[in-house]
Formats: C-alpha cells, sequence, structure tokens
C-alpha cells in the first residue's frame, strides 16, 4: 500500500513538472521573457528622452541623432537588447513620435502594458506613443 | 522507560528477587504510583521465564536518525508547499487571465521539486528497505515524532482546506479554479496523510 502510494505521489510530481515545464515554455522562453521586460522599460526611457527639450526642440530624424538631447549619455536603451538594432522610431509629426519593440516571449503580453502608456499589438509589438508638451 | 529512576530500579530489583508481576504492581499501587507509571515500569522488562529479567527493546535516538529524519522530512515539506504551488500556478495559468504574473514563481516551484521531490522519494523508499530488514528502525524517536508531525501537518492542511472551501461557499466565492485549487491542496496533504498512517499501522501491526 505505502509503495503505491508512493508511486502515486511520484506519478504527481512529474505530472506537475512536466506539466509546469511545458507552461513556462523552459530556459529559452525565460531568457525571451527577461528580453521582453528589458524591452518594457527601454521603451519607457524612450519615451521620456524624446520628451526632452520640451516644445521648444523639434523631434528627430532618427532616434540615434546625437544632437538631440546632446547632453544625455548613456543610451542603450535605444537598442534592443538582444539584435542591438535601434527600436523602431515613427515620427508621426514634429511633436508626435512612436517607438514599437518587437518582443519575443509567448507570454509577454497585456498585463506588461496595463496601466501604462504602453500598447501592445496583436502581432507581438509592443508601442509607446507621446506628443511632445 | 520509566518516570522515575527509583520506580524502574525498584521494578528491576522485584521481578530479580522472583516477585510476581501482581506483586509489584499491588505493592505500587499501595505506594501511590499510578496505573500508566506501574505498567510503563513493568512494560520496560519483558514476561520471560528467564532467571533474571529480560529488558524489552527501547526506543533509540542517534544523530544518524536525527540527519536521515530530518532531512527527508524537511525535502517532503518543501515538496510539498512547493507541488501545491505550482498546481495552483498550473491552474492559474490554464483557467484564469491574470495566470500569467505566476510564471516565474512556477519556475521557482518547478526547481524546488527537481531537487526536492527526487531526495524525498529516494529516501523514503531507502527508510521502507531499511524498516523491512531492521525492525529497531521502528522504535527510532525521531523517525516516530517527524511522523506524528507529518500526520498532523497534513491532518491541519485537509481541515483547513476544507474550511477555506465551506467559507469560499457560503461566500458566495467557489468558483471552478477555486475548486480545483482546494482539490489540489488535498489531493497532495491526503496522500502525505495516507502515506504515513500506513506506515503507522504497519509499525503497530509488527
Amino acid at each position: 500500500m505505502t509503495r503505491i502510494l508512493l508511486a502515486l505521489a511520484i506519478g504527481l510530481v512529474g505530472l506537475a513538472v512536466g506539466a509546469g515545464i511545458v507552461a513556462t515554455g523552459g530556459p529559452r522562453e525565460g531568457r525571451f521573457e527577461r528580453q521582453d521586460r528589458e524591452r518594457q522599460s527601454d521603451l519607457r526611457q524612450v519615451q521620456t528622452f524624446l520628451m526632452c527639450g520640451g516644445e521648444t526642440a523639434v523631434l528627430p530624424d532618427r532616434l540615434d541623432d546625437p544632437e538631440f538631447c546632446a547632453h544625455r549619455t548613456g543610451r542603450d536603451f535605444l537598442r534592443d537588447p538582444e539584435t542591438g538594432e535601434l527600436y523602431g522610431f515613427t515620427r508621426v509629426s514634429d511633436q508626435t513620435f512612436e517607438v514599437c519593440a518587437q518582443t519575443r516571449s509567448r507570454r509577454f503580453g497585456h498585463r506588461a502594458v496595463f496601466g501604462s502608456s504602453l500598447r501592445f499589438d496583436g502581432d507581438g509589438k509592443l508601442c509607446v506613443r507621446g506628443t511632445r508638451k | 522507560m520509566a518516570a522515575n529512576k527509583d520506580l524502574a530500579e525498584f521494578v528491576q530489583q522485584a521481578l530479580t528477587a522472583g516477585h510476581s508481576r501482581s506483586e509489584i504492581q499491588s505493592v505500587l499501587d499501595q505506594a501511590g504510583w499510578s496505573k500508566t507509571e506501574v505498567s510503563e515500569a513493568l512494560g520496560a522488562w519483558s514476561q520471560s521465564d528467564f532467571t533474571l529479567p529480560v529488558p524489552m527493546p527501547q526506543v533509540t535516538l542517534t544523530a544518524r536518525d536525527f540527519f536521515f529524519y530530518a532531512l527527508m522530512f524537511g525535502a517532503l515539506l518543501l515538496g510539498a508547499i512547493y507541488l501545491v504551488l505550482l498546481l495552483h500556478g498550473l491552474i492559474d495559468l490554464f483557467f484564469a487571465e491574470k495566470g500569467r504574473w505566476r510564471v516565474s514563481s512556477m519556475r521557482w516551484s518547478i526547481s524546488v521539486l527537481i531537487v526536492a521531490a527526487p531526495l524525498y522519494f529516494w529516501m523514503a523508499y531507502r527508510d521502507q528497505v531499511r524498516a523491512n530488514s531492521d525492525p529497531a528502525l521502528a522504535r527510532s524517536i525521531i523517525r516516530k515524532w517527524m511522523i506524528y508531525i507529518s500526520l498532523l501537518l497534513a491532518a491541519g492542511t485537509l481541515l483547513g482546506d476544507l474550511m477555506a472551501t465551506i467559507y469560499a461557499f457560503l461566500g458566495g466565492d467557489l468558483t471552478g479554479q477555486f475548486l480545483m485549487k482546494a482539490v489540489a491542496v488535498a489531493v497532495v496533504a491526503g496522500l502525505i496523510f495516507l502515506y504515513y498512517r500506513q506506515e503507522i499501522r504497519v509499525e503497530d501491526g509488527s
């Protein structure tokens, strides 16, 4: 009887761990989630960065324009942590911008942007839109 | 072992002198010893026809037992807690929209289980093998305490689980998700309770 109970317990733990690994996606998914959190943090920093200078300054054409907000040093947050490429920047008008990052994790979604100025598109694009005032 | 050293010595000397158990019992009753104390003192000696009183096996307490059972029951406690947390995480992930935030805590639960569960199962198996080959193990006081503490915790968890379910039902919060979580707790605590109750039965039987 005790052996049967022990075998049942082993089965239950095995099932739970197996289902847990499948559900959480393993190490690859974990790495993607960490990078997506970095992207989320980067986009918030980019938003603040693009507000630099207030309404007197004009938005740059490129995100890495060294003339824009020249006093600001350390601009790693302008680049994707995985690819090293600049985030997708769209200058909607002189004062309005949109910056997007492509997320990789399956689960990084609505919760990440809940209550913030970030927007999550269905195709995994995480965007921030802002207007300089 | 008798609660009083003098009583234990007296019983030993009386048995050595050839007095019957009933005589000793009656003398001790008159002296004011309680029935439990007397039967415990007499129970320390075997009822054999040998000329000298033969001591009954006593409970054992060794550092090795402490190490083995503390580690084994630590692994059990840790494994059981994180198994329940993992099952709750899985239920949230599959049945609730807000399940996403649990992913990192689920990873920690999986990590704990990958270490604690095999350790516990291996130790429990070894314990069973040892108990079958050496009945003296059943007299290990640490093993007994650990078993009864596990039974107490499992029974308490089962009762608490039932209370929480009734409370949720009365408050109108008994959702399918809550019920599944309550069942997960009951299954884990129930397995532990049944396992150790069976261990106790086997030992009492032998």
